[in-house]
């Protein structure tokens, strides 16, 4: 089966600026998948180009096995596009805005109507459908906007950073959401910069930074093959860990306990179990920690996420 | 669908066109403002000598200026509301986008040149049933009146044009060309003056003529198709900046 998105090797500068360098990625239909970066990694760049909005300099980017430079018009019918910035005509109100947009995608009359009940009811907005957008919080028009973007029922829905700015109540709205839409089948392309969303949401991620993707898969083959694999102790009277033999690294602080990453961690665990029986210290906890996107981004590129 | 979708388009721009000026309340205070001082002034003053109906007519040197606006607001509103990123991303070609939103310029231009013929027009007539202006005035109000709107009307093709590629050079790599779009703007905006003071020197006194052109001038059958050319021009040069040169 054609993935739902296929970018082979596309390249696009700003103004000598290289954007993207060269970036792959392949998206299965039916799937969500997590674009997860720092700002400037190439995310929405990526995004513009599937859109339409921008062009590759080079490479071939295809939407449902669709060139996105010869089908643009054809593509954009099957993609809801839900960009970074609020993308609402302010004075209007939610329900004008939705008639607006159901009728540029051809949605019109009774279905129309019909159509805007429905998604407003999913982004949970249904009895503020009269109010002019500018009276709305950051998340409410970022719901009435992901409202907009669902009105002809696309295919492929692709979010850019949906979740920035906005509060929880919103974002928890969004997760629905994206959940609802998995079932019926739409394929979900969804960019953050926060981890815990991807590992939420996603089933495939890509990780890009500097305009490459540096690591891309299921969730937990990335975690598997780049994740640090780490030791987790916690004993019961607090105070320093038993030391363990040389090789396994220096234990660090995390929580109540302390934490040491090692590519043996099923050695290490054993290890420190001796350890701490020898020294008759208590053990409350101890247990080798499931690798986290954070330890796969700093493994990959040697600097947090968050620092980004 | 496709013939529909661009009514949609159409209407789309038109609406949001609309609500700007619906929403402006204070110009319209203005116009009011403005159309009982007239009404005042020709009350006063129209039946005296040297006072010419012709003088209604000057408030049309300012519209080229307001069809480049018309355009221009069309395109720049989307940079601005950040709206680009749908209104870019819709299902049609953006000459298909940009076509529309020329089309809306273009009935707004339509209505305000009907709207405001139509003021001028029942100036004069009131005018006449106050002090009793002769058939001859009249005609000859009329005839410069057709003139003032004939060539406004021939010019706002071009001026719509103009104002839809400054809009998008704004947010254009080529960005550098916008100092000469904006001198074009000034310079062929004022083109009633132009024609003006090709006829008329001095200030307007009793020797003023306020006609522009005869309408059998040839300025007409040989003008307008230059015009309607480089209008098209430029129409094209602002699709083509839309789909290449773009900054976004």
């Amino acid at each position: 089966m054609n993935p739902a998105i296929a970018m082979d090797r596309v390249v696009k500068s700003y103004e000598g600026k290289p954007a993207l360098k060269g970036i792959s990625l392949a998206v299965r239909e039916g799937g969500c998948f997590g674009l997860l970066g720092p700002n400037g990694a190439g995310k929405s760049t990526s995004m513009k180009i599937l859109t339409g909005l921008l062009e590759p300099d080079r490479g071939a980017a295809r939407v449902f096995g669709r060139d996105v430079r010869r089908d643009g018009a054809e593509i954009r019918r099957q993609i809801g596009y839900v960009p970074q910035a609020i993308t609402l005509y302010e004075k209007l109100s939610a329900y004008d805005n939705l008639v607006f947009f159901g009728e540029m995608y051809g949605v019109r009359g009774g279905q129309l109507k019909k159509r805007i009940g429905e998604v407003l009811a999913q982004v949970g907005l249904a009895d503020r459908a009269k109010d002019a957008v500018e009276k709305f919080s950051g998340g409410m028009k970022r719901r009435v906007n992901i409202a907009a973007a669902l009105l002809h029922r696309p295919r492929l829905i692709i979010m850019d950073e949906p979740t920035v700015g906005i509060d929880p109540q919103s974002r928890n709205h969004i997760f629905e959401m994206i959940r609802s839409l998995r079932r019926e089948g739409a394929t979900v392309l969804y960019s953050t910069h926060y981890m815990e969303e991807v590992e939420a949401l996603c089933d495939e991620l890509a990780i890009v930074d500097r305009g490459e993707v540096i690591a891309q898969g299921e969730l937990g083959d990335v975690l598997d093959r780049y994740g640090a694999r780490a030791v987790y102790l916690e004993l019961q009277e607090g105070g320093t860990p038993p030391p363990l033999p040389a090789g396994f690294g220096k234990p660090v602080p995390k929580e109540r306990g302390w934490l040491i990453e090692t590519p043996r961690p099923l050695e290490a665990l054993t290890a420190w179990a001796a350890a701490c029986e020898a020294g008759s210290a208590g053990v409350k906890r101890l247990e080798i920690v499931r690798p986290s996107l954070e330890s796969v981004f700093l493994s990959l590129t040697g600097t947090s996420l968050r620092d980004n | 669908m496709e013939h529909g979708t661009f009514a949609a388009l159409f209407r789309h721009e038109f609406h949001m066109d609309f609500r700007r000026w619906r929403n402006l309340k204070w110009a319209w205070i203005y116009v009011a403002a403005l159309l009982v001082l007239a009404l005042a002034a020709l009350t006063l003053w129209g039946g005296q000598k040297g006072f010419r109906l012709e003088f209604l007519l000057f408030a049309t040197y300012a519209f080229p200026y307001l069809v480049f606006g018309f355009s221009y607001r069309s395109v720049k509103r989307e940079w601005t509301g950040s709206t680009f990123g749908w209104w870019l991303t819709l299902p049609y070609s953006r000459a298909r986008l940009l076509l529309a939103k020329y089309a809306a310029s273009l009935g707004q231009t339509g209505i305000a040149l009907a709207a405001y013929f139509g003021a001028v027009t029942l100036l004069a007539l009131y005018n006449a049933a106050v002090h009793g202006a002769s058939g001859s005035e009249l005609r000859q109000f009329a005839e410069v009146a057709v003139q003032y709107l004939l060539i406004v009307a021939f010019i706002s093709p071009f001026m719509l044009s103009l104002g839809l590629l400054t809009g998008i050079l704004v947010r254009s790599h080529w960005k550098a060309l916008l100092p000469l779009t904006w001198v074009a703007f000034g310079v062929l905006g004022n083109v009633l003056n132009w024609l003006n003071l090709a006829r008329n020197s001095g200030p307007a006194g009793d020797d003023y003529d306020p006609t522009l052109f005869p309408l059998e001038s040839p300025v007409y059958w040989l003008g307008v198709p230059a015009i309607l050319a480089l209008a098209s021009l430029l129409l094209a040069g602002a699709v083509k900046v839309c789909n290449k040169y773009l900054a976004l």
